[in-house]
């Protein structure tokens, strides 16, 4: 084994480390995420919440969980079998896949070897986020039909066309994040884009002329009905639907549509902190700890990181608590009249401002941008190395 | 036959697979489940042809857009198998079945006389396909290549980019007209959905 | 090892693709899966257009683009194409609750 050969085997153990992690991140996220959402909405509703399992009722997840997975497997007499096994995991999936490219700190040095703390920086990155969660719709549309139920049918119609047409708005949002991104000398990997918005909050992307906090709201709703959320969340209205798509589902599989549900949140929170919130940028350029504490020092990002996707997980919940569900035709009207118009002005204005000379900062070229992603960041690619 | 020849071979048989099922199995929601399979097949030779752009728009607006829409449809109008009775044109199926034939041969046999010609060049030098030995890419090569081709688009494609501009636009005129309800007593608001292209 | 692969298999294999489009044309009456198989014909006719950049670029040295804007716009012509087609199953779908090919012969609604 040559050295480099060696340094091969390396790049390819700090990617699965790297992926490991995450996933193991997220699956033990979700149950507490979901101990989260039950005691603010009972905390708005003036009611308790879950207290039983473990101290404030912690545990109540992880009791569910176990519940669900020992529960008796039942499979509807009436559903198209292969498609209703197919259902979660097609939803599962991306899910997982998007978190890859989404940059969860900077560079941490252990034992030697520098890497940057993402799963791989795709040079079109923010493209592949875009194709994997317009697959998303895929796992509910299949669960519709194959349960052959009217109910989940129609959650399953219902939510095709609300993907689609929040698929579009959300789209338009990018586009302007990636032109006021550009303007400030990014690309279109998220490293990229995060690293454009470094030395304190004035310098996100939200921030830009005032105008960027419009992408970055119609990204936030878009994102909301992307993910079956309240007060979009049509696609399972209890009242309207049962339960909607997963009316016929239960035990595991039921549990496999709840984590990608809460996967996929964690998901838009994520991107919507890289795209205009700057990542895992402080807030403010100071450095407090000194550089003698290495690691903990390399921690920081991720604390900031986790601090703004926790924000919008908050507002998750907050709108769930606090909102309506809209009816549908108010739904499609929003997302075709208003958000759709609106972004695409938007994109207008942006460009003005762009073409009319604004320039953040002379970047000199490739030198102060991505140092690290073009030694190291890109070179563990696992798979077939994707874009 | 290397790994490369390997791995396009499964892609490819894949594709070819999943495209016999579109056109041969009975039930429509299947059918658009297999051509977006076929899809995807298509988005990874992309990938080994180093049009990553063109790979992830595949994904977005066939994957994403376009069979979603296909899938709406069908469950919309709730289209089950055909019915099983005589083919209006006599002989239908076979006369297709030996068009196609001739197609493909004719196809085959063009390309055949154009490959024997003169030695192929390999298309992909395949540094993608080297990257699956964990060798860094040269550079940036997506970005460089959307930015080309943003720039192309935009200089030497401006009036066709413009025309298809116009062209959506017929189009999405075009499906809210002939989606529409036309009587006007039964012309209820939840129409709304209908007028999506 | 070389990793290469010919550039006349994708040709090959847009030929089969290609075919087996025209095929579902021909042979299936429900007029949503003849779009489907039309989808499958623009893809090959893609696949083609793509295969052809890239080799185009490697032989005179420099990328080149214009196959993959054929390609994109391809891509645009066939979301135009399908918004309506789709419209009109739909529309026909309304007026007689069946959307066999062969049974739609009349212009008016």
């Amino acid at each position: 084994m040559d050295g480099e050969e060696q340094s091969v085997v390396v790049e390819l153990i700090i990617a699965l480390v790297k992926i490991a992690l995450v996933v193991a991140v997220i699956m033990v996220l979700v149950p507490f995420l979901v101990w989260g959402e039950r005691k603010y909405v009972a905390d708005v509703q003036v009611r308790i919440g879950p207290n039983r399992v473990g101290p404030f009722g912690l545990l109540q997840s992880l009791a569910d969980g176990i519940k669900l997975m020992f529960k008796e497997d039942i499979l509807p007499g009436h559903v198209d079998r292969v498609l209703y096994f197919l259902a979660p995991i097609v939803m599962m999936i991306p899910a997982l896949c998007v978190m890859a490219v989404i940059p969860f700190g900077n560079q941490i040095t252990l034992f030697g070897h520098t890497t940057r703390l993402v799963v791989t920086d795709l040079p079109v990155g923010i493209l592949y986020v875009l194709a994997l969660t317009s697959l998303g719709v895929y796992g509910v549309v299949l669960a519709g039909w194959a349960s052959n139920n009217k109910y989940s049918l129609l959650g399953g119609l219902r939510s095709s066309a609300q993907m689609v047409s929040y698929e579009l708005p959300m789209g338009l949002a990018i586009v302007a994040a990636l032109m006021i991104s550009s303007a400030k000398g990014g690309e279109m990997s998220l490293v990229s884009i995060v690293e454009a918005q470094k030395d304190g909050f004035w310098n996100w992307n939200f921030l830009w002329w005032g105008i960027g906090f419009l992408p970055f709201l119609m990204y936030w709703i878009c994102g909301i009905a992307e993910t079956n959320r309240a007060p979009f969340d049509l696609p399972e209205a209890e009242t309207e639907l049962v339960a909607g798509y997963h009316t016929e589902y239960s035990g595991m599989k039921f549990a496999l549509f709840f984590l990608a549900e809460y996967a996929n949140m964690l998901n838009v929170g994520a991107i919507a902190t890289t795209l205009f919130c700057g990542g895992w940028h402080s807030p403010i350029p100071i450095e407090i700890l000194p550089k003698s504490m290495g690691l903990l020092k390399a921690l920081g990002p991720v604390f900031w990181f986790s601090v703004k996707v926790g924000f919008f997980i908050w507002a998750y919940y907050h709108l769930r608590a606090t909102l309506p569900r809209l009816r549908y035709d108010r739904l499609m009207g929003f997302a075709w009249k208003g958000l759709v118009p609106l972004a695409l002005v938007n994109i207008l204005i942006v460009a003005t401002i762009i073409t009319l000379g604004y320039r953040e900062k002379p970047v000199p070229p490739s030198t102060s941008q991505r140092p690290a992603s073009q030694a190291v960041g890109m070179a563990g690619q696992p798979g077939p190395g994707g874009f | 036959m290397n790994v490369a020849n390997l791995g396009f071979f499964l892609v490819a048989g894949l594709s070819i697979v999943s495209a016999g099922f579109v056109i041969f199995h009975p039930n429509p929601v299947r059918s658009a489940l297999f051509l977006v399979v076929n899809f995807i097949c298509l988005a990874i030779l992309y990938l080994t042809l180093n049009a990553q752009l063109l790979a992830a728009l595949q994904v977005i607006v066939y994957a994403g857009a376009i069979m979603v829409l296909f899938l709406f449809v069908i469950m919309l109008l709730n289209l089950g198998g055909e019915r099983a009775r005589e083919d209006a044109l006599a002989g239908q199926k076979f006369a297709g079945g030996f068009l196609a034939l001739v197609v493909l041969g004719a196809l085959s046999v063009g390309l055949y006389q154009v490959v024997s010609a003169k030695e192929t060049r390999p298309v992909t030098d395949a540094w993608r396909l080297e990257q699956m030995r964990f060798q860094a890419p040269p550079g940036k090569e997506g970005e460089v290549q959307i930015a080309q081709i943003g720039s192309e688009l935009f200089r030497n494609y401006l009036y066709p980019f413009e025309l298809t501009s116009v062209l959506l636009l017929v189009g999405l005129i075009g499906a809210v007209l002939l989606a529409k309800r036309r009587l006007p007593e039964q012309s209820q608001p939840e129409g709304q959905r209908r007028d999506r292209p | 090892m070389s990793l290469t692969i010919p550039t006349h298999y994708y040709l090959y294999l847009s030929a089969i693709l290609f075919t087996t489009g025209a095929l579902g044309v021909l042979i299936r009456r429900n007029p949503i899966v003849i779009f489907m198989c039309v989808e499958l014909m623009l893809n090959a006719v893609n696949l083609t257009f793509i295969t052809f950049s890239t080799q185009h670029g490697l032989r005179i040295g420099a990328p080149q683009y214009d196959g993959q804007i054929f390609a994109f716009f391809v891509m645009v012509v066939a979301a135009a194409e399908v918004a309506v087609g789709l419209a009109i199953i739909v529309a026909i779908f309304r007026q007689r609750h069946n959307v066999d090919v062969d049974e739609v012969n009349a212009l008016r609604g």
